[in-house]
């Protein structure tokens, strides 16, 4: 207990002593002998006016596969973008600026600001992004009138989501004190891969079509050393479409995402006393949803509810020169408080009125973490820490989850072109007993150990190294471990490890030419045990990741008016699962493979104008063992698949962009 | 598994590789170890010798490198602005007194990787004007502690920061961030290929009072803002959804579709175990879209009936 008071008034002490000053802030300069009558700023050069860069391009897309409109921005046919960075500035200080970014692609985007620091702003903005999954998803079942319907042929149907954002923002105020509103909408529509189960099962293209809004105002207080504010955050997700859609004659047989709606009130704080520093924050707020249940049954009705807090607080300071302390607490809490009305076919316990299947998720954190960092020479740096989390969750067979941390790392940049860091930490999990008979389903097996709250001890370690063996060459590694062990579990998730490396090299051969490369890769070994009504098993996943590329850009061409260069990326992502039931048997495929290369070219025609060719291949293919064909096609019983949604293409982007400097 | 002992071993000797010791930096002022310039920076600091003409003899030696000249293209460059470091101390509010710096014998306050300045005294500089909620949790940031300098990401004497520009910003971050690098290249990932998203979407690389450094109260209400559909609250909910998107998901990229850490039916068998075991890859446990064939409402549901209550409608 004394060595720990010492600590804290070893801290208190250096917090207010002058000898701890580090700090070259403005508050901090001495300006007793400052005469700033003769400063004229006569040599000073504001550029005023419009200024920036302006650039066109247009090109072709040659894809046969919509789903590299994900790596090359458009689909098959002509592409079109827009960029622009483009400020204007008045010689009273007001300033505008327009900010595009492939305006006019499938992911474009573009941002109006103007206004005048200190005084008020305001922004606008407007953005595209669109994610191809599949463009020939198959199935017989079609969307129309809130339901899906047989079609008595194969239907193609494309899988994508495309997000349309626009919002704005405004600000007033000045150094001491600013307020701020801000509004954003993004609509989102497409078509998901869903299912729905009705005896037999079909695999569908279900809409989406939803909209969620997002409003933030709030204002802030700020001083030399010190600062605070209060915002109020509000979010509304409505969902376009009927709250479940129909299956041929079964009415309501996919329900869809109610809509629903967030509130919060958020207060900021935090304090600097020399060279110690707090903060702290306070979040309450609520997420409802009210969306009538469909009548076909069950329930009558339910209103959602749950109320949200955090509490976070922090403190840093460097108490003796070399020497910082950390510390934090957070405290989370979700609490559920929804209402349902009892109905038809479900159980109701007639002494608490509670229905016996409905669960109220509670959850409660407690997070403390504890840090130093101590300079042990010039170089050399040692940081450690321990981090407690214990976390209470209602109706679940484990009540109560205590996790205690530590870790170390050295760090070594006394070297001469050399730094090291080696870091390494252990974690271990534990809690209250399992009363695995609560609230789990009766199709569960009561020997299971749910990973997220079973016993874990981790094992995690990291080294990195960089090296300049010349001036203009570095070469960085790193290499990963980490083992979690649940070695108490019987069944369920045993024990996962993940390793892997990555090496990157970057020379700068000349002062006209840059090249650099990289390779890395990673494996994901986990093992499962697992009881079922006919037996058990012993199954093993091994995820397999290799990425590597190189690139390479030359300037200096014809009098440094051409520039070349080429990049290329390989990536290949695997997972490969065995299943040991008395014997050994694999699922199938699963894979993605892909080959990017990109070659330009950029030209300057004059001082302003310039021209850039690109030319962007994309090689890529994937296979998933459960994509298949449909029953029509005499496979799987009972089950309506969506296909072979597998890829496999060749694209090609081939694009010419003027550009203009203001 | 000859690669995973192979990275055992280089981790295992690792700590053998930092004890060795090379004698430390030394030279002239580029070269000056980092004590030793910080101490006369201090010295210097608190001594308070300002130029007499400011900017203006400043720019007598350096008008002719551009990159000093950029700084006017900006707004750190700006006399019009009250907030602008030229609208006050000029060039010696961020490089300190000028001191007897002009004829050459004394270093001025110089930022980036290769500065010998320790990052806590670079960012003293910045910190002192850049200050306010966005920045409220910097002292307890992952990269404060890691000691990375504002001028390693940010430049200030160009007309725009590179990483404000949502083009570039990806770059810089992964300049560092190499495993979150590869990750984006797995085969499902967040889209950040045309800046869509970019790491700033998620994280405040600034410190947040969150974990891992996010923008939003907690984990999952930073997921929220893009997936408000999976909010809630349901009426029958999943009790890891509403706990922790991260339980299941891998946001930075995983090889399994949705950036699940492990494909149906594994991962469902981790918690959920009992139905039969025909598990041969094209069954209907494993087929098609796997648990999700029935259980098709897994981030909750609102269906009123016993199905409902089963994640099934």
């Amino acid at each position: 207990m004394k060595t720990r008071l010492g600590l804290i008034a070893l801290a208190v002490a250096s917090s207010f002593s002058g000898a701890a000053m580090a700090n070259y802030g403005l508050a901090n300069a001495n300006l007793e002998a400052v005469d700033t009558s003769k400063w004229e700023c006569k040599r000073c050069e504001p550029v005023n006016g419009y200024h920036g860069e302006v650039s066109v391009g247009a090109g072709f897309v040659d894809a046969q596969d919509n789903h590299a409109a994900n790596r090359l921005g458009d689909t098959d046919g002509f592409a079109g973008e827009v960029d622009a960075d483009i400020r204007y500035r008045s010689e009273t200080g007001y300033q505008a600026a327009i900010d595009a970014n492939k305006l006019g692609s499938e992911n474009g985007s573009v941002r109006l600001a103007a206004g005048k620091a200190g005084l008020a702003n305001a922004a606008f903005n407007y953005g595209t992004q669109t994610h191809w999954k599949n463009d020939g998803a198959i199935s017989p079942f079609a969307f129309a009138n809130d339901g899906f319907a047989l079609t008595g042929a194969d239907v193609s149907h494309d899988l994508k989501v495309k997000r349309e954002t626009y919002g704005f923002a405004f600000d007033l105020g000045g150094d001491l004190w600013n307020t701020y509103a801000n509004f954003q909408r993004q609509d989102k529509t497409g078509a998901r891969k869903a299912s729905i189960y009705s005896g037999s099962i079909a695999n569908v293209a279900a809409p989406i079509d939803s909209t969620t809004d997002r409003w933030e105002a709030g204002a802030k207080l700020a001083g030399q050393n010190w600062h605070t504010s209060a915002a109020y955050v509000a979010s509304k997700y409505d969902n376009n479409l009927a709250n479940a859609f129909d299956f041929g004659y079964q009415q309501a047989a996919l329900g869809t995402a109610p809509s629903n709606e967030a509130y919060h009130v958020v207060l900021n704080g935090n304090y600097s006393l020399s060279r110690t520093h707090f903060a702290g924050r306070f979040v309450t707020g609520k997420m409802t949803q009210n969306d009538d249940l469909v009548q076909i049954g069950g329930l009558n009705g339910f209103d959602g509810e749950v109320k949200t807090t955090d509490a976070s607080f922090r403190v840093a300071s460097t108490v003796a020169r070399g020497l910082r302390l950390t510390a934090s607490y957070d405290y989370s809490d979700r609490e559920n408080n929804s209402h349902v009305f009892g109905g038809n076919g479900i159980s109701v316990d007639g002494l608490s009125g509670d229905i016996t299947e409905y669960a109220r998720y509670d959850i409660t954190r407690n997070t403390a973490k504890l840090g130093a960092s101590y300079r042990i020479a010039q170089g050399y740096r040692v940081d450690a820490g321990y981090e407690y989390k214990q976390v209470e969750r209602s109706d679940l067979e484990r009540e109560e989850t205590n996790d205690h941390g530590v870790w170390g790392r050295l760090r070594v940049t006394a070297l001469d072109n050399w730094n090291f860091g080696l870091k390494a930490g252990y974690s271990s999990r534990d809690g209250s007993e399992f009363e695995a008979n609560r609230a789990t389903s009766s199709e569960d097996n009561v020997l299971l150990r749910r990973y997220t709250i079973a016993d874990r001890d981790r094992l995690e370690a990291e080294f990195k190294v960089s090296h300049t063996p010349l001036a203009n060459l570095s070469i960085d590694a790193t290499v990963r471990y980490a083992n979690d062990d649940y070695s108490d579990s019987e069944y369920g998730l045993i024990e996962a490890d993940d390793f892997g490396y990555d090496v990157s090299l970057n020379w700068g051969a000349s002062d006209k030419l840059n090249l650099h490369a990289f390779v890395g890769q990673q494996w994901i070994e986990s093992e499962q045990r697992n009881l079922f009504q006919t037996g058990t098993s012993f199954d093993q996943t091994e995820d397999r990741f290799l990425n590597a590329g190189f690139g390479s850009v030359y300037r200096g061409l014809f009098t440094d008016a051409l520039s070349v260069g080429a990049d290329y990326l390989y990536s290949d992502s695997e997972s490969e699962t065995s299943v040991t039931i008395g014997s050994t048997g694999q699922y199938g495929d699963y894979f993605a493979t892909s080959h990017s290369v990109n070659l330009f070219s950029t030209y300057d025609l004059s001082e302003k104008m310039g021209l850039r060719l690109d030319y962007r291949y994309e090689r890529y293919q994937d296979s998933d063992f459960a994509n298949i064909d449909n029953i029509g096609n005499g496979n799987v019983v009972n089950l309506y698949t969506l296909g072979n949604l597998n890829h496999n293409y060749n694209a090609h982007l081939v694009m010419l962009s003027f550009s203009y400097a203001l | 598994m000859n690669a995973k002992n192979l990275i055992a071993s280089v981790l295992g000797t690792a700590a053998l590789v930092l004890g060795l010791s090379v004698s430390a930096q030394a030279g002239t002022w580029d070269e000056m170890p980092q004590a030793e310039m910080e101490q006369i920076l201090d010295t210097k600091f608190a001594d308070g010798k300002y130029s007499r003409q400011g900017a203006d003899g400043c720019l007598m030696c350096h008008r002719r490198n551009d990159t000093v000249m950029a700084l006017f293209d900006g707004v750190h460059g700006r006399a019009d602005q009250s907030k602008s470091p030229m609208a006050g101390l000029q060039c010696e509010a961020c490089h300190g007194p000028q001191g007897t710096h002009r004829n050459k014998s004394e270093p001025m306050i110089v930022f980036g990787g290769d500065a010998p300045l320790s990052a806590e005294k670079q960012n003293s500089v910045c910190m002192s004007c850049h200050q306010g909620e966005e920045r409220m949790a910097w002292h307890t940031s992952t990269h404060n502690l890691e000691e990375v300098a504002c001028a390693d990401c940010h430049k200030v004497h160009v007309a725009q920061d590179p990483i404000l520009d949502k083009a570039t910003e990806v770059e810089t971050c992964t300049s560092c961030h190499t495993r979150e690098k590869a990750d984006m290249n797995k085969r499902s990932s967040h889209p950040m290929q045309w800046g869509e998203m970019t790491c700033t979407s998620c994280h405040n690389p600034h410190g947040s009072m969150a974990e891992a450094d996010l923008i939003s109260f907690n984990l999952n209400d930073t997921c929220y803002a893009c997936h408000a559909e999976k909010r809630g609250p349901f009426l029958w909910e999943h009790q890891p959804v509403v706990d922790n998107c991260a339980a299941c998901h891998n946001p930075h990229g995983s090889v399994n579709d949705g950036m699940l850490t492990q494909r149906a039916p594994q991962l469902c068998l981790d918690c959920h175990q009992g139905h039969n075991a025909d598990r041969d890859g094209t069954s209907i446990h494993t087929a098609g879209q796997s648990c999700l064939n029935c259980h098709t409402q897994v981030h909750g549901s609102n269906h009123p009936d016993r199905a409902g209550s089963k994640l099934q409608r």
